[in-house]
Order: structure tokens, then sequence, then C-alpha cells
């Protein structure tokens, strides 16, 4: 049986947020509490292709899923959905009061103890990014802290054999293949087509109820340790405006707008090209 | 603060990669000058022409036989880290946010992706790089050395090399150890050359406004019958209804054409950051609260499809 971990991340949707919603407290922080989560898009893929080798292994191969996930209660509504989705054991590691959006390498610290501590997978799948700490380091943290390989870019998974996976990553100048023994950290990119499936209700009936596992940062001593001491202080946040001139073109009818569009605006620099 | 520059002549895109940190050291940097730079190369590159395009005085030179990153990881380790006062910097592609974290991490340093600017003084060093997915702007002070940054690859104009050819400091070829026995079958497939959105002097780029796969099939046909480039957002490409190499934004092309309509999108940060060094820049949406409006030079509130198809009618046919 192949053991997968899939480290996970639920976010505030920030395309939700207006203008003038863009403002900080002392602490540097941004009031998202009433803005709607969702999951980080690519862990999302990658908690997708994990069942995904299921179906491709057709019963061939068994996969052992843990999924972890380190936020407030919020965020057992999803692990509820991946219990439906027969993720086989669900964790979430409630960080109390530690502002970790920019603190990386703590969350790293908590995976890699889960994964030796706890779960000792086969294969850790993530995303390769957060969407509001922007950092792009966790899974690459999480691979040098186990002292892993680490593929980066997976945009597709398949099963090789029962030890194996065949991975195809995006990678400057073109996409990679080749096949990885176990241990390895995949972090996953821009993966067309794997957004999460929705459980069925009798899934949901039959496996949403699944215990979740809730521990603390206290339970990581040596993530916890981390948190005095950042490499990278946060000293300051400002608002990025893009604004442009924005004209509106007027007329009645949307024939009418292309064409003051073309006529006023296009030819001329279209001419000067 | 002295700068060691990080480069991947094994990716074709090395000349880019110099340029821009020619770029990033002149326009986005303070307090910071470029010292060496660590050459990955393959056995087939022309030596003279990688001297050429470093933009730093001298140059470390390592041949590698194959172009992974975890044997460039290990060549940077052999280097040493015994002067730990330095920043390295790393081209803002995936290799170089890939080693800029992991070397980091190796030599007890700092790293940070994606930074758009370094600022050295004698109170220290602080970077600045777009965070909330490019809605804020956060500062950080770095703590401990040596720095180990990825660039931006929106932060700089590219410059080129006008200086004198570096001088080779030191060079060998890496012999490929047990570090990549996790990995078989190895096998490189060169990606679509076809597509030159980065250079397209006019491009009409597609959002989810437009629906399904149908809808963005309609806006390029109408970008090919204006003579336009054609590209699209994150969720277009996601969806799978055009190829990832269409791809516009952070994780995509950065594109900066004299002319861009951006049709169905919505103008959240990470597709704007790939065209907003555009010239002129034309939003079509039917919301009128969707924040491309407020991103564009002119705004077209109304429905993309019958909007691009009559501009499409007003090009004359040699477009």
């Amino acid at each position: 049986m192949m053991k997968l971990l899939l480290p996970f991340s639920i976010t505030p949707d920030l395309e939700a947020l207006s203008e003038k919603d863009w403002v900080f407290t002392s602490d540097l922080k941004v009031d998202t509490s009433f803005t709607p989560l969702d999951w980080n898009s690519f862990d999302e893929s990658a908690l997708e292709m994990s069942l995904k080798l299921s179906n491709q292994a057709e019963g061939s191969f068994c996969f052992y899923r843990y999924a972890l996930t380190v936020g407030e209660m919020p965020c057992d509504r999803f692990l509820k959905t991946l219990a439906a989705l027969k993720f086989d054991e669900l964790f979430r590691v409630n960080p109390g009061d530690a502002d970790l959006r920019f603190r990386p390498e703590v969350i790293a610290r908590i995976i890699a103890s889960f994964a030796q501590t706890y779960a000792h997978p086969d294969f850790i799948l993530m995303g390769r990014q957060k969407q509001v700490g922007d950092n792009a380091c966790t899974p690459l943290l999480t691979a040098e802290l186990l002292g892993w390989p680490c593929v980066t870019q997976v945009i597709e998974i398949e099963p090789a054999d029962e030890h194996r996976l065949r991975v195809t990553s995006a990678v400057d100048g073109g996409t990679a293949v080749q096949t990885i023994s176990a241990p390895c950290v995949l972090s996953v990119g821009d993966a067309p087509c794997t957004y999460l499936r929705v459980p069925t209700l009798k899934d949901k009936m039959t496996y949403g109820k699944k215990a979740i596992t809730v521990m603390k940062l206290e339970d990581f001593p040596e993530a916890e340790v981390l948190l005095s001491s950042p490499n990278a202080e946060l000293c300051s946040l400002t608002p990025i405006h893009r604004e442009r001139e924005g004209v509106l073109i007027e007329a009645d009818t949307p024939e009418e707008k292309a064409e003051i569009l073309y006529r006023d605006y296009l030819k001329g620099r279209l001419e000067r090209l | 603060m002295k700068a060691i520059l990080v480069l991947n002549a094994c990716a074709n895109d090395y000349r880019i990669q110099s340029q821009f940190l020619a770029g990033f050291l002149q326009q986005r940097t303070k307090g910071v000058e470029a010292d060496t730079a660590v050459v990955f190369h393959t056995q087939e590159a022309d030596r003279a022409e990688l001297l050429s395009s470093v933009p730093a005085k001298e140059a470390i030179l390592i041949c590698l036989t194959k172009a992974r990153t975890e044997t460039m990881l290990n060549q940077l380790e052999k280097l040493g880290f015994e002067q730990t006062d330095r920043v390295y910097l790393f081209a803002g592609n995936c290799f170089g946010s890939e080693l800029a974290v992991r070397m980091g991490q190796r030599c007890g340093g700092t790293f940070l992706t994606g930074v758009d600017t370094v600022q050295c003084t004698k109170e220290g060093i602080t970077v600045t790089k777009s965070v909330y997915s490019g809605h804020m702007e956060a500062e950080f002070a770095l703590k401990r050395a040596p720095y180990c940054l990825s660039v931006s690859r929106s932060s700089a104009e590219p410059v080129m090399q006008k200086g004198p050819t570096a001088e080779i400091l030191e060079e060998w070829t890496a012999r490929e150890d047990t570090e990549n026995d996790f990995s078989e079958d190895y096998t490189l497939i060169p990606g679509n050359e076809e597509k030159n959105l980065e250079t397209a002097p006019f491009l009409l780029a597609a959002g989810s406004g437009a629906k399904n796969k149908e809808g963005i099939e309609a806006m390029a046909q109408a970008a090919e019958k204006m003579g336009a480039e054609f590209g699209v957002s994150r969720p277009v490409a996601m969806s799978a209804w055009a190829p990832m190499s269409c791809l516009i934004g952070v994780s995509g092309a950065m594109i900066k054409p004299e002319i861009c309509i951006a049709a169905g999108v919505s103008g959240a940060p990470a597709f704007y950051a790939g065209i907003e060094k555009s010239g002129f820049i034309v939003s079509v949406n039917s919301d009128p609260r969707a924040p491309i409006h407020r991103k564009s030079d002119i705004a077209i509130v109304d429905d993309w499809h019958t909007v691009l198809k009559h501009l499409s009618d007003q090009f004359p046919k040699s477009l």
C-alpha cells in the first residue's frame, strides 16, 4: 500500500474583498474574517490528483491518504468533505494565536514532524503556493527538512507500480516526465482539470462523519520554537493600486461601442505598430 | 553588499535570465553590487557567449551532464558558504525559486521568492514583495545571512549586458552522484515554441467570462481575425479550455504588448500582473463592478461576444 500525505490550506477568497477592505490593523493583519473560505487552488489540485491515482490504478494498487491542515475550526468543514471522498485519516493542527501567514518554515516543520512521527508516508503531495503569504516555499522546505528530493511544478501523476509514481512536471523550456521512487515531495503547480470532485450524498452520509484529530502547535515543539525568531520579519504592508484612467465608452448598443473603440482608440495605435 | 548571481544556461531562456537580473540590479536594488555569477551549463554551450551575457565581473562555470536541480543544489553546496555576508540572486523562473529556497535552508540563511526590491544599508537588508495574491506589498527585514532571493518576473525591465566580458574565476564539470537516484527514465519534452506571447505587439486576453470552451474558441477566432496574439487567464487554462502555453499572469507569460484587450476577465491581481506593462489596455466585461475596468485605459461594460464580433469586423482583412 502506498501512503500519501496531503497537507492542504484553506484560504479566504481574496477577490471577494473590495478596494476599501484592504486595510490592516496595528499588528499588520488584514481582516478577511467575513470573506468565504475556499481550498487553496494548488492544494485542491494535489488532493484531486491523489484521488485520480486510485481511479487509474483500477484496484491494482491501494493508496492510504492522510489529510493534514493547519488552521482554525472552519477548516473542519473541508476535512469532512475529504472524509466523504474516502480519505483515510484527517488531521487539523490548531495554530492558536500564532501568526503563520509569512512563516512557511513553521508550517514545513509541522508537516515534516507529522510525516516523521506519525504518517511515515511514501509521498507528500501539496500545492506549490499559498494565496495569502505568496511564499512558494513550503513543499521545498518540507523536502529539505526531511532530506527528501522534491519534484516541483507537477501537473500529472500516474501510478507506475506499487511503490513508484510516473510524474509529469513543467520545467523551464518544456515538460519533464520521470518515474519517481519513494520517498519524495511532489509540489503541484498549474495542473489543468484538477478541480476537487464533489462527494455523493451517499458517501457524505456513509463516510463524512469520520473523526478529525485536532492537534495543537505545542504538539510540534520543533515548529513552536521557530516562532520567536523569524529569518524574515514583516515590517510593513502597503495596498497595491494599479488604477488606470478607465474611460468608459458609452453608447446604446455593443455594436456602437465596438465602432467607437476601433475608430477613436485602436485604429491609430494599430497603424503605428 | 556583494551579490552572487545564479544563472541556468541549461535552459533556453539564459539570455533573458541574464538581462533580467542585470535590470533588477540596476532598477530594483540599492547598496547591492554583482560580484560573481555562478552559471550552470551543458557541454554543448558556447563558453564565450555564456560569459558575454554575465552581468558580473567574474563567473564560475559549472558544466552539468544532466540539468537537474538536485545536482545544481549539491554543486552550490560545494561552493561553500563561508562568505556568508552575501546576497544570492536567482532568476524568477521555476529553477530560480526552487534553488533559492533550498539553498537558503541548507546554508542556514534567509530565503524569499518573488522579491520586487532589495535595499542594503548599514542598518541591514530589507526586501519588498507582493503578498495576498498581489493585493498588498510587504516589506521584510532579513535577519540571517546569506540571503537567498529569487526575483519577481514583473519587477524590472531587462537590460542588455554592455560591460566587459566576465572573467572565469573557476570552472569544473559536475559528476552526478546519487542525488537523482529517486528518478528513472527522465525525459525532457521541449515546449511549444510557436506561442510568443511575451513579444506580441497586440494581444487579446480572455477570462472565465467566456463561460465555456466554445466561448474561448470564439474569442480565439476574433483574435485571429484582428491579427492579435491570444492568451488566457489561469481559470481558463485550469479548465483546459485553452492550452497552458496561452497562460498569462504570475504563473504564465508576463506580457507587454502595445495594445491589450482583456475580455471577460475580472482583473484579479495574479492575472493583471501579467498584463500591467501593456502600453494600452482595453477592458470588455458585462459586470460594471469588475476591477479590470479601473485598471484599464478604456472600458466597455457590455457583452464581450457581441463587442468582439463587431470589433473584429472593423478590422481590414490585411491586418
